[in-house]
């Protein structure tokens, strides 16, 4: 079975916007975005909240502060004046995270984070295309839509 | 109604390649990834969009991008060059999600207008100077 009956959808695109809480502004105030997810402050993150997403049928846009993105990404990744984000694909289960990065190597994909269960609740690694865009491609730890939901409110 | 009410879909992920037979290659060769729509004609094709479940991924060549957003935004090959997709349910309500964006004082880099390559379509930016796109076919 190749990597590609492991991909799922293309979960979500992913700023990494150089003013977090300015972005989170515009998306919800401007736009009117609604959250879907928060994930809760933790120490990491000096207790603020680092990551949004917000619904749409299908693909969210998610928000990503580079404080946290940084570490795990590589700062050179991410900053700079260029467009900032990435485009995350989710696959069904955590095993299909080393598979596709098995497969990728061997393609000479470059990795710019290997295989890894982070504290927001997946498995994830992180590739660059021929362009040096950043690729995501995870799956929730325990399966179904991920932690952090917020309740849709009317 | 508010306009994020009209918003169906994120329809595509698109990115503005340096190169766009190489990208095309690496997509389809390295990714492999099955080609879903080549346009304008499959012989000499500027933007090809790939089939996922749900939103696509898509390449548009830098010429004919900057034909219709202009040159001066997009930023230098070495940066992340692409734009963000959102479908909407008629033409009427890209007019009515412009009216609003105007109101709430959006900049637009093109607005509302019937493309040759089948839609109607409005081009705007977010704070970060991302490029977004509102259309409806």
């Amino acid at each position: 079975m190749s990597y590609k009956d492991k991909l799922d959808n293309i979960n979500g695109i992913c700023f990494f916007p150089r003013d977090f809480e300015a972005s989170r502004k515009f998306f919800e105030e401007v736009w009117g975005f609604k959250p879907r997810r928060v994930q809760p402050p933790s120490a990491e993150t000096g207790d603020a909240v680092s990551y949004v997403d917000y619904a749409f049928r299908g693909t969210v846009i998610a928000l990503w502060d580079r404080k946290e993105a940084g570490p795990i990404l590589g700062e050179q990744a991410i900053s700079g004046e260029g467009h900032n984000y990435m485009t995350a694909v989710k696959l069904n289960k955590v095993e299909d995270i080393d598979a596709v990065y098995e497969e990728f190597t061997a393609k000479g994909v470059v990795c710019i984070s290997k295989p890894e269960t982070f504290s927001f609740g997946s498995r994830a690694a992180y590739f660059l295309d021929n362009e040096k865009n950043i690729w995501e491609f995870f799956a929730w730890c325990e399966g179904g839509d991920g932690p952090a939901l917020v309740e849709r409110g009317e | 109604m508010s306009c994020f009410e009209k918003i169906d879909e994120i329809n595509a992920v698109c990115f503005f390649p340096s190169n766009f037979t190489r990208a095309r290659r690496f997509y389809e060769d390295v990714f492999g990834f099955q080609p879903k729509r080549i346009q304008p004609t499959l012989e000499n094709p500027n933007f090809i969009e790939y089939y996922f479940r749900g939103t696509t991924v898509g390449i548009w060549e830098r010429s004919a991008v900057a034909a219709i957003m202009g040159e001066e935004n997009l930023l230098s090959e070495d940066a992340h060059n692409f734009l963000t997709s959102v479908k909407l349910k008629t033409p009427a309500d890209v007019d009515e999600v412009c009216e609003e964006f105007e109101k709430r004082g959006v900049v637009f880099l093109a607005k509302p207008k019937a493309y040759r390559f089948g839609s109607y379509a409005m081009y705007v930016q977010d704070c970060d100077k991302n490029i977004w796109e509102f259309f409806a076919a």
